[in-house]
């Protein structure tokens, strides 16, 4: 099951997109994904929870109060740096798709109004590659294990960094102590 | 004037000589007549000419007589250079004496004349004449001549009326002179004005070719600058038009799919096979569908509506009709410019609408929605996080008016002194020309003849209030 969080400030959209998504198939080749939609009209309320729970894929609006969308997927990639990142927006200047490309990464851009069927395999095709790089991970992890090149404690260092960025370092503070929880 | 009255003194004896100054006499009685009848200046000229050619004859006459009688030198001298001095006043009188009171003039320097140099010069000249045949020297003729003198009393006046005549006759030829001096002048004067005349008119040509170069330029100024506000909004505009458009063509998709399944369990039930209803049941999902198709219609519904709203705004906000100076309720203008803008808005400000009562104004109501535009984006652009942009408006007395108002970083004294410059702004490269207010101030206080006012501190906010004329002057 892959999950997926939307958000934009249009709730029509929201609900037009998880009418999409539960119905049309999203399939890659040969691979099919079952997707679980969670639906977010506003940044923070999606930021909250993607600290929560795991997701595969942020698809954000462009303009949104609050922030606008390259914002919100930068704040996003910082929670959860291995789900990959989409731009749905009717509008953006050049501007903002250079920095949505070169700050947040964006796996693709896609306009409104959208086309259902380009939107289902931008969607797919960015879950098989977000799979494939981390199969390709585990793999080459599992090698350098072998070759002895990484230790498993390393390797179990990465996946806990992953799973919670900034984890496996210490914090400290200017007064020796160790600062634990250091915005949240 | 009286004519010349011809008697017995004037007669000098010799018979030639007293028939052409008979007839000299009567050229002068002719033109006293003329200039008593105010005769027209080419008549008078005619017999002028008439008088200069028999005078002239008559000198030659003279002169040829004393040659003739060997007169002496002295004497011939002095009467030859008396004639040409006054051939020479009259052709100079002449030609500028032809009408009015300076013809009068030159008649009475005529008969004056005449009668002096007859009864002086003349009558001497006879005399020496009628000695020399006597058998006396020319030079003894001369000197005997100058001591007859038959009354001294006559004489001497002769002789004093000569030299006055001669003093006047030098005071004329320079005064003569002079005039002809002053006439140069004033001509010179008068060419050099002609060329400074005709420079004007050509920097004055120049000056109205550039000005209209300059209106020219102003009315693409604010074309321009009417596009960059609208390019502005486009992105407002596109992403207000695009999401609506977005989901009501993803929900058509959906419905298509929903209606191919409640087909299916159409067809299903007619088939009437219990296991087949089951299946399409199952496949359609009827419990979902009777709670999403209604919401979806209606959300769809609402999409469409908002384009066709945005649209209308879209319209109304650059109607055409409305370029033309009218009678407009600009509150309702305020309205669609407020549509029009609100996606450029919302997402910084909450606008507050306080719009009160207000009659309908002579004025063009497309210049006036590019000033609410302008200083409604200016106000949702001055707020750095989040804020509230109040609109009013009103009436007081002859004028309305309406108010902007933000709860931006405000402006401080110095930039608040350079709003209205042209090309002033201060937006990042690229976000404003910097024409905005500049044309928001020519549209208000030059073609509607109105008023800007701007309050302004420095991290509360601005507000910006414009006076309008309910009527405009006679002469817009």
């Amino acid at each position: 099951m892959s999950r997926i969080l939307i958000v934009d400030d249009e709730t029509s959209i929201l609900k037009a997109l998880q009418r999409l998504l539960r119905a049309a198939p999203c399939v890659y080749g040969t691979k099919q994904f079952a997707l679980e939609v969670v639906a977010c009209e506003l940044p923070s309320e999606a930021l909250k929870r993607a600290r929560q729970e795991e997701f595969d894929l942020f698809i954000s609006d462009y303009r949104m109060p609050e922030m606008d969308g390259i914002e919100f997927l930068k704040q996003a990639r910082a929670i959860q740096p291995d789900a990959a990142r989409l731009i749905l927006s009717g509008y953006a200047d050049l501007n903002a798709l250079v920095r949505a490309v070169n700050e947040v990464g964006i796996e693709r851009f896609v306009g409104k109004p959208w086309n259902d069927y380009e939107l289902m395999s931008a969607i797919a095709q960015a879950l098989a590659h977000r799979e494939l790089l981390l199969e390709n991970r585990q793999l080459a992890d599992l090698v350098r294990m072998e070759m002895g090149d990484k230790t498993a404690e390393q390797v179990e260092a990465e996946r806990l960094e992953r799973l919670e960025p900034g984890i496996t370092r210490v914090n400290w503070g200017p007064d020796g102590s160790v600062v634990l929880d250091d915005e949240n | 004037m009286d004519a010349f009255v011809w008697d017995h003194r004037y007669v000098t004896g010799e018979t030639q000589v007293d028939n052409e100054h008979q007839e000299l006499v009567r050229i002068i009685n002719a033109l006293i007549d003329l200039e008593s009848k105010y005769a027209s200046p080419e008549t008078v000229t005619q017999v002028l000419d008439q008088l200069v050619n028999y005078a002239v004859v008559h000198f030659a006459n003279e002169e040829a007589l004393m040659a003739e009688n060997q007169c002496d030198p002295r004497f011939v001298d002095r009467h030859v250079a008396v004639h040409r001095s006054f051939a020479e006043q009259v052709v100079r009188l002449r030609a500028s004496s032809v009408d009015g009171s300076d013809l009068e003039y030159l008649l009475n320097f005529l008969t004056s004349w005449l009668a002096q140099h007859i009864l002086g010069l003349d009558k001497a000249m006879v005399r020496q004449i009628e000695l020399i045949r006597g058998g006396n020297t020319p030079q003894a003729a001369y000197d005997m001549a100058a001591k007859i003198t038959t009354d001294p009393a006559t004489s001497s006046m002769l002789d004093a009326m000569a030299s006055l005549y001669r003093i006047i006759s030098a005071r004329n030829d320079a005064l003569t002179e002079l005039n002809r001096n002053l006439e140069a002048k004033v001509e010179a004067r008068t060419h050099e004005l002609a060329i400074a005349n005709q420079k004007l008119a050509t920097e004055h040509a120049e000056m109205k070719s550039l000005l209209s170069q300059v209106r020219l330029a102003q009315q693409q100024l604010l074309q321009s600058e009417k596009m960059a506000a609208i390019g502005q909004l486009a992105a407002g505009v596109a992403h207000e038009i695009n999401n609506p458009i977005g989901f009501v063509n993803s929900n058509l998709g959906s419905l298509k799919g929903y209606t191919t399944n409640l087909l299916n369990l159409i067809t299903a039930y007619e088939s009437g096979q219990p296991e087949a209803i089951a299946a399409a049941r199952q496949a359609a999902d009827l419990e979902f569908l009777r709670e999403d198709l209604p919401s979806l219609l209606a959300e769809s519904q609402e999409g469409l509506d908002r384009v066709t709203r945005i649209v209308q705004d879209l319209k109304d906000f650059s109607r055409i009709d409305q370029a033309e100076r009218q009678r407009a309720d600009l509150n309702s203008a305020m309205h669609s410019t407020l549509n029009v803008v609100r996606n450029e808005l919302k997402y910084k400000a909450d606008v507050i609408v306080e719009l009160g009562e207000v009659p309908e104004v002579d004025c063009v109501p497309a210049q006036l929605n590019q000033v609410f535009m302008n200083l409604l984006v200016n106000a949702a652009q001055a707020i750095p996080e989040r804020g509230k942009i109040f609109v009013r408006s009103g009436t007081e007395g002859d004028q309305v008016w309406f108010e902007i108002e933000d709860t931006g970083c405000g402006m401080s004294p110095e930039t608040r002194e350079r709003i209205f410059e042209p090309f002033f702004t201060t937006k990042p490269v690229g976000k404003g020309t910097g024409l905005g207010l500049s044309i928001s101030y020519d549209i208000i206080v030059k073609r509607h003849h109105g008023r800007l006012d701007v309050q302004s501190e420095p991290g509360k906010g601005t507000t910006f209030r414009i006076w309008l004329p309910i009527e405009q002057p006679a002469v817009a």
